[in-house]
């Protein structure tokens, strides 16, 4: 299981703080059991397919996932994946 | 370049008189903090102390500021600092500075010290000093009704300090439009010092831009970038700054209790999403600005602006404290008294640990609460005798570092030359830890805000945990921030625009011949011109350009960042170089005639 925890406009989106998700074995492939989930919404709004043009800050345990594999990074049991959109501040 | 006037205050002596700007300086230096850096330069007196009547202290608008260039809103505070003893530089939004440019002013020049309280009215292009001694000890929202209600102009922008100030506390802001703070480096304290309680301003002026037809066209594609970019046309209009509370503490850098660990598991109470749910009233912008990322609350009745990301930690995480409404009140708290909401959270968090261990006694504090991390009614307590400078107060009123040297134990003032730092942890994030470091203001985000590329990815994704190349990325952010803020413009407009789309602002608004290159050279100037004071003030690189111990020698104990110490010291010599300064961090005499500045 993996916990994945939602911030901002994707909490706002799905309607959910955080969920667990099962059968994960990468980041794409539990964003994509998360399409499965909560069905369009979140593929059309925070996925932005069909493009993929997703404005997002993904953390696998704190790290972007740019630095430890991409979307392509393996997940491992209790892993927890932070969902932001694109925010910023100062 | 548009026409512009410097009005020169001189307090001693009751008189006002107006000056042309400096062309040649304006060219060399924009306008805003730059060219103001320049006068300041020129015109103080190597060690003067910062609270005597021959500080000067300057207020300074950029040439876009009143212009309908988006957030072209800004102005500066820039004089001699009296926490830092090195140059302030502080900027602010809200109406004041388009009003100031419409009197037909950009800067404003105040000399010597009042006899008694006065306050400045500025009324299109008439200026008269105006007796304060009945504002004198008000906060800074009886002060401005005050003031409108003296001079019959509900429409008038006021700009003034509350008691803080007015007690020469370091840490004290100068508030304008209630809300908005020139906030750090103890700039209200420089206004208290010469008896000078506020400048009200009201103008009718226009902006003419130089290249009307030009601007038109830059402008539309300016627009459309802060639109389409996903910070500037969503994030920051919908959640504001207190969005990046659960961002940073997820990555593990989020300092909690006076950056003694780096997380905090309440952070999700304190959050811009639980801000939205409870206290959030509605949004507000600055003049010009089509972002809108200010936050408008309520709380015990009254209405107020924010509390920002930076307030929210320094109140909230760095203090231990979970709940917003203790924030929020300590935040109305610093507006209404006129103190810097960073400082002064970073200030109390202190005062938490030395009580905690031991070193402030239960016997100083009166009738007030323990000072303990995670107490609300401390911090809101504490927050209020601080800004009247009553009690223990007192002490607080002086800053983590005085306050922290006082009871024998500097390593718990978490500063940078003797300024608090913000709310990003530099060994989990080692960029923004350069800024911190090298900031010729002392510990400062918005010097060069390195958080864009090392934790949001904008321009491009850097990891925050190496330091390869974060020294070059330091330099090209330190220019162009200072030339962002010399120019009127918000610098949170960088999320979304370059250096060519600011240069393309400044040529076809305000008839510079600029270009992206000499745009950041320009910055190079200021930065370098602002290094120049401070060296000329005493700075010492080798025990100025660094981190608080704490953060080189002890470990973040936890979370996704554990183990984790700043690396700034590797840094530190690459920096130094990019810049053309030497081994000692003083610029060469080569890199002053490339810069001009020899």
């Amino acid at each position: 299981m993996t916990k994945v925890s939602f911030f901002g406009m994707v909490r706002d989106i799905i309607g959910e703080k955080e969920t667990q998700v099962e059968g994960g074995y990468s980041v794409e492939s539990l964003l994509e059991a998360l399409s499965l989930k909560y069905g369009l919404t979140f593929g059309e709004k925070v996925l932005k397919m069909p493009e993929r043009d997703m404005d997002l800050i993904i953390l696998l345990n704190g790290r972007h996932i740019e630095h430890v594999g991409g979307l392509s990074a393996p997940l491992k049991e209790g892993d927890h994946l932070a969902v932001f959109p694109l925010v910023g501040g100062g | 370049m548009v026409e512009k006037k410097v009005l020169r205050v001189n307090l001693t002596k009751g008189t006002v008189k107006e000056e042309p700007v400096n062309k040649e300086w304006m060219k060399q230096f924009i306008g805003g903090r730059g060219y103001a850096t320049k006068m300041l330069y020129e015109e103080l007196k190597k060690g003067t102390d910062p609270l005597s009547k021959d500080n000067i202290l300057i207020f300074a608008n950029g040439p876009l500021t009143g212009s309908n260039v988006p957030t072209g809103g800004r102005y500066m505070v820039v004089t001699k600092s009296p926490l830092t003893g090195m140059i302030a530089s502080s900027n602010s939004g809200g109406y004041w500075g388009n009003e100031l440019a419409r009197a037909g002013y950009m800067f404003l020049v105040f000399e010597g010290k009042a006899e008694k309280p006065v306050y400045l009215w500025i009324n299109d292009g008439k200026a008269e000093l105006k007796d304060a001694s009945s504002l004198w000890g008000k906060d800074t929202h009886e002060t401005t009704d005050m003031i409108l209600k003296e001079i019959g102009d509900a429409k008038a922008k006021v700009a003034c300090i509350g008691p803080a100030g007015e007690k020469l506390s370091p840490i004290s802001c100068v508030i304008n439009d209630k809300h908005r703070a020139a906030g750090r480096s103890g700039v209200g304290a420089v206004m208290g010092s010469k008896n000078l309680k506020a400048v009200a301003v009201k103008g009718s002026g226009t902006f003419k831009a130089s290249d009307p037809e030009g601007l038109k066209e830059v402008l539309r594609a300016g627009m459309q970038k802060i639109k389409e970019n996903g910070v500037t046309g969503e994030g920051l209009p919908t959640y504001g700054t207190a969005v990046l509370v659960n961002i940073l503490n997820q990555l593990g850098s989020y300092p909690h209790k006076n950056f003694q660990e780096s997380m905090d598991d309440q952070a999700e109470k304190h959050s811009g999403e639980r801000l939205a749910e409870t206290f959030l009233t509605g949004r507000t912008n600055c003049f010009a600005c089509p972002i809108g990322c200010g936050r408008e609350t309520a709380l015990d009745g009254k209405k107020g602006e924010g509390p920002e990301y930076e307030t929210i930690w320094a109140m909230g995480s760095n203090c231990g404290i979970a709940d917003l409404e203790p924030i929020i009140r300590a935040n109305y708290l610093c507006n209404e008294l006129g103190l810097d909401t960073i400082s002064a959270g970073g200030t109390i968090s202190a005062a938490m640990e030395l009580y905690e261990k031991g070193y402030i006694k239960e016997s100083e504090l009166g009738r007030g609460p323990e000072l303990r991390f995670g107490s609300g009614d401390a911090l809101v307590y504490w927050v209020e005798k601080m800004g009247k400078s009553e009690g223990l107060g007192e002490k607080l009123a002086m800053g983590s570092h005085r306050l922290c040297e006082a009871y024998g134990h500097p390593e718990f003032s978490i500063t940078v030359k003797k300024q608090e730092l913000p709310a990003y942890d530099p060994r989990g994030i080692q960029g923004i830890g350069l800024t911190y470091a090298v900031s010729n203001r002392g510990a400062c985000h918005v010097r060069g805000y390195l958080i864009s590329p090392e934790v949001l990815g904008i321009p491009e994704k850097l990891d925050p945990w190496e330091i390869d190349g974060k020294p070059m990325w330091g330099k090209i952010f330190h220019d162009l921030t200072a030339a962002i803020d010399s120019s009127g413009m918000c610098l949170f407009t960088s999320f979304a625009l370059g250096a060519e789309d600011y240069a393309a602002m400044l040529k076809h608004g305000a008839g510079f011949d600029i270009c992206p290159e000499s745009l950041l050279k320009i910055g190079d100037r200021i930065w370098t011109l602002e290094r120049l004071f401070n060296l000329r003030e005493g700075l010492d690189p080798a025990k100025d350009d660094t981190l608080p111990v704490r953060l080189l020698n002890e470990p973040i104990p936890d979370g996704p960042a554990k183990g984790k110490l700043s690396r700034i010291k590797e840094m530190i010599p690459e920096y130094y170089k990019i810049r053309g300064w030497d081994a000692k961090g003083v610029p060469t005499k080569d890199t002053l005639v490339m810069l001009g500045l020899n």
